[in-house]
């Protein structure tokens, strides 16, 4: 029995009546004026039956175990992490104001190291596997030495918040970034990249007036990438000392970057939710065709060292990877790593280990190119209590998502990009019972 | 049982919420699954096979998923998220404002109070076993405007146990001081702001009557310079519903704003005495569609808040279960806009108090008055498609003033019904033929 009715609270109507007619499904397509229903139906088409076949195990109702247990690698909010370049060891920093370093072998925590004050913002290893450099929100810069965990220097910056640091492969120079252009410019210290010395911490040279959000050096230490305010990325060759080309990003502000071991493709995300790549040939650096869009700024990217596939944050906490080969036809692909946003990327140097780092306080290592996890560096006096992982959660794909934030019309509901998909699991949940009849909705 | 067949373009658009699924089919396919819906056992004709099959592989003969299930939390009021009204003060004179901030009534919330009501929630959140908690700084003015007190409060809730997660509210008219603070200590940032230089202008001008265009574009610029994750809320007003692609355009390409909401002004407060709330709903759709296909292309989310496919909730908005919100001179209410003690609404809204000494009093049965009014209006909307999505719409835009009953489906549910399906029919587009729920990456392309 289906019920009849039409407005307020009546307004079920009798199922369509058939009159004789076969089912059919139609497709819709767009037009100038909006959405069209295709003429013709197509469930009797070839492509009809190519999309019945692709669903007979529908991918998106594929229930995965996404993260797995994993335990916490900080008190708060991981923020940076570097490999070494023998790849043995992963150095991280946080928010909880401490900078950890980890082997890689056995996942075990080697020492914790504290800047008392600030919140670590960026991490590097020295080349020596012997030191290790950390940035923070104090200004300040630490150098360690390592395995003492000594304090080799502290350099005091004169902009604001440090947000990146690079050492070159002599471990003799270092690279440091402030997000700010300061407002009071003073003799020196008037820019917000500079290059100090190591180890002593003497003030060399700035490298650019213009504000900048990331920075990447080559492998080989020859070139310096910086991702700027003024919609382009400056390339510095540091052998030369000199600015060696400026490339225009478009619109918006490049918000991450990152460049080959020879320097000679450089990549570089946008605010614009754009993804731009350049190629070094025959007469400089040309743009190449988009490697594509995010869903949100791609605040996070890296390249592999083989300069095989790119990857970056598309939506907080997933990883979209891409092959970057010419002659592949692989679409993108994307998958959740972390349940909160994803701050660092690192690859190892032989590129067969992938880390990322969060502001869930977990560092997760992944074998390339599967992104087969092969575990977590955890610190185990952290561990959360039973039951409080969020990130042991069973996430169905392609399900409408619930929201786990007040939402309301007065704020912009940032559900899509900041929460994950809870519940709402269809398969084993049987259902549940409703009184009435199924609802032909006819619009008033 | 929710299978809700919408007509659509002379057939119907097959839509099953709780799996969810859509898709378009004629008559003789809606019987089909109207039957298997109600016994996924039953007969099917021989002309029916290929169908079946189609349902078979699509997922249509699972059962439902459980429907969201807030309601049931709501009994017991234990919110674990803080929404402060700093001040009434603004430094902005929206032609459209429901506060109507920066007015003659100026009130700044006693930090005792801001911090009484932090504690509350961090302790709510530590019995729930949360990870963190939440706080918001919100109108009924411009909450940056009171800076010290914004600032302590900050301070006070990172030194909690819990880790807090901080969102502001803001119109983004800041100093460089402000700037460089807020966005070094404030983790979310929604920003009302209505796009192109003449149109910000002239609906959000300073209280000097100057325009605010530039001073806000400083703070977007700056927020995409950190990459800073953001979201923008623009407001249209009957003056400007045709602008809305305009303003989408503008906004996707000069901003790097994660989602972008557009809302018509209700008629309230200035919009009411300005004349400026949209009551051309049909010229609102048609424009926010338009808007909505340019933000695709941009891969931009961009919504309206009546019309959430998308989003799977048994309310239209969790301000009442989810938040603590506290008044600047101490109210307790239940909604964003019901902000002031002489809003039509406050007695129907407005259920408690905090004491200067940070004591809280509650009268909890306006609440479960309110609660009941808003669940038997739901239950009249049970079979309408939008039943999970605008979830009988918000309570301060349809109750009455005085409560006494619900008004006649009007033009806002036309309005929530008509984009709801029209999204639903993009992401079947974009699904080539099938919905299986999420948001589609791919944008379709119109064809000429």
């Amino acid at each position: 029995m289906i019920d009849t009715g039409g407005d307020n609270g009546d307004n079920r109507a009798n199922p369509p009546d058939s009159q004789g007619e076969q089912p059919e499904i139609y497709s819709i397509h767009m037009e100038n004026k909006g959405i069209m229903l295709n003429r013709r139906s197509f469930l009797s088409a070839a492509a009809a039956a190519a999309l019945v076949g692709g669903l007979g195990i529908p991918a998106s109702l594929q229930a995965a175990k996404i993260n797995g247990s994993c335990g916490f690698a900080h008190a708060d909010a991981v923020t940076s992490i570097a490999f070494s370049p023998d790849g043995n060891t992963l150095v991280s920093g946080a928010k909880d104001k401490t900078v950890k370093i980890w082997r890689i072998s056995d996942k075990k925590l080697l020492k914790t190291l504290s800047s008392e004050q600030g919140r670590i913002t960026a991490v590097a290893a020295g080349p020596d596997g012997k030191s290790v450099v950390a940035g923070a929100d104090d200004k300040t810069i630490r150098i360690w030495e390592l395995p003492s965990g000594k304090i080799l220097n502290t350099i005091t910056a004169s902009f604001s918040s440090i947000m990146m640091v690079a050492i070159s492969p002599d471990g003799k120079r270092l690279i440091a970034g402030s997000r700010y252009t300061p407002l009071i410019r003073l003799t020196k210290n008037k820019f917000p990249i500079q290059l100090w010395d190591l180890p002593e911490g003497k003030f060399l040279k700035d490298f650019t007036e213009t504000s900048c959000s990331s920075l990447a050096m080559s492998m080989d230490g020859k070139v310096l990438a910086l991702g700027c305010s003024e919609h382009a990325v400056r390339l510095w060759s540091l052998e030369e000392d000199k600015l060696l080309n400026t490339l225009d990003s478009g619109p918006g502000t490049v918000t991450a970057v990152a460049i080959s071991s020879d320097g000679k493709c450089v990549i570089a995300g946008t605010s614009r939710h754009k993804i731009m790549l350049w190629k070094t040939r025959e007469g400089g650096p040309s743009p190449e065709p988009d490697p594509g869009f995010s869903e949100n700024v791609p605040s996070v990217l890296a390249l592999s060292p083989d300069e095989k596939y790119l990857v970056y944050q598309s939506k907080p906490g997933k990883i979209t990877m891409k092959e970057l080969r010419e002659e592949s036809v692989k679409a993108p692909w994307t998958r959740e790593l972390h349940s909160d946003s994803i701050t660092a990327l690192a690859f190892s140097r032989d590129g067969k280990i992938f880390a990322t780092a969060s502001k869930d306080k977990t560092i997760r290592l992944w074998e390339m190119p599967s992104l087969r996890q092969l575990g977590c560096l955890a610190d185990d006096s952290l561990s959360p209590p039973d039951g409080q992982r969020r990130d042991e959660r069973q996430i169905m794909g392609g399900v409408v998502c619930t929201c786990d934030k007040v939402c309301t019309c007065n704020t912009v509901c940032s559900c899509v990009s900041v929460c994950s998909c809870v519940g709402h699991i269809s398969s084993g949940s049987g259902g549940r019972s409703h009184s009435g009849g199924s609802h032909y909705w006819r619009p008033n | 049982m929710f299978l809700y067949m919408i007509p659509f373009q002379g057939k119907y658009i097959i839509y099953r919420p709780l799996l969810p699924l859509a898709f378009v089919g004629n008559r003789a396919m809606a019987d089909l699954c109207s039957r298997l819906y109600a016994d996924s056992s039953a007969l099917i004709g021989k002309d029916e096979r290929q169908a079946y099959d189609f349902l078979k592989a699509a997922g249509f003969l699972d059962p439902d998923g459980p429907p969201p299930a807030s309601s049931a939390e709501e009994s017991v009021y234990k919110p674990t998220t803080c929404v402060l009204f700093p001040t009434t003060r603004c430094n902005l004179g929206c032609t459209y404002c429901y506060a109507q901030g920066g007015g003659d009534l100026r009130q700044t919330l006693p930090l005792s109070m801001a911090r009484a009501a932090i504690r509350k929630i961090c302790e709510h959140a530590m019995e729930q076993g949360l990870e963190r908690y939440s706080l918001c700084f919100h109108g009924s003015g411009e909450p940056t405007m009171a800076w010290r007190f914004l600032k302590k409060c900050v301070a006070y809730a990172r030194q909690q146990p819990l880790p807090v997660s901080i969102n502001l509210t803001t119109n983004g008219v800041w100093t460089a001081e402000k700037r460089a603070w807020l966005l070094d200590n404030i983790d979310e940032i929604s920003l009302s702001f209505d796009g192109p230089a003449a149109i910000q202008n002239r609906q959000r001008p300073l209280r000097s009557g100057k325009g605010s265009f530039v001073q806000v574009m400083k703070t977007i610029e700056e927020m995409d310079r950190q990459g800073k994750s953001y979201g923008i809320r623009v407001t249209v007003t009957e003056e400007n519903i045709s602008d809305i692609p305009e303003i989408v355009a503008f906004i996707c390409s000069e901003t790097g704003a994660c989602a972008l909401q557009v809302e018509p002004a209700f008629n309230y407060g200035r919009a009411r005495r300005n004349r400026l709330a949209v009551e051309t709903d049909e010229q609102f759709a048609r424009a926010f569609l338009e808007g909505f296909d340019i933000a695709c292309k941009h891969r931009r989310h961009m919504y309206y808040s009546g019309a959430r496919p998308w989003l799977l909730t048994d309310r239209f908005c969790e301000a009442f279960s989810k938040a603590l919100i506290v008044g600047p001179d101490g109210f307790i209410t239940s909604c964003y806009e019901v902000c002031s003690r002489d809003h039509d609404l406050a007695g129907s809204f407005h259920f408690g108090n905090m004491g200067r000494n940070g004591g809280l009093t509650l009268n909890l049965q306006v609440r479960s008055n309110l609660l009941a009014r808003i669940g038997e209006r739901r239950q009249t909307c049970r079979d309408c498609f939008c039943y999970f999505h605008c979830a009988g719409d918000c309570p301060s835009k349809t109750f009455s003033q005085a409560m006494m009953g619900f008004p006649a489906r009007g033009s806002r549910c036309r309005l929530n019904q008509t984009i709801t399906k029209e999204l639903i029919g993009r992401y079947i587009l974009q699904g080539q033929g099938i919905w299986k729920g999420g948001l589609q990456a791919e944008c379709p392309e119109p064809v000429l």
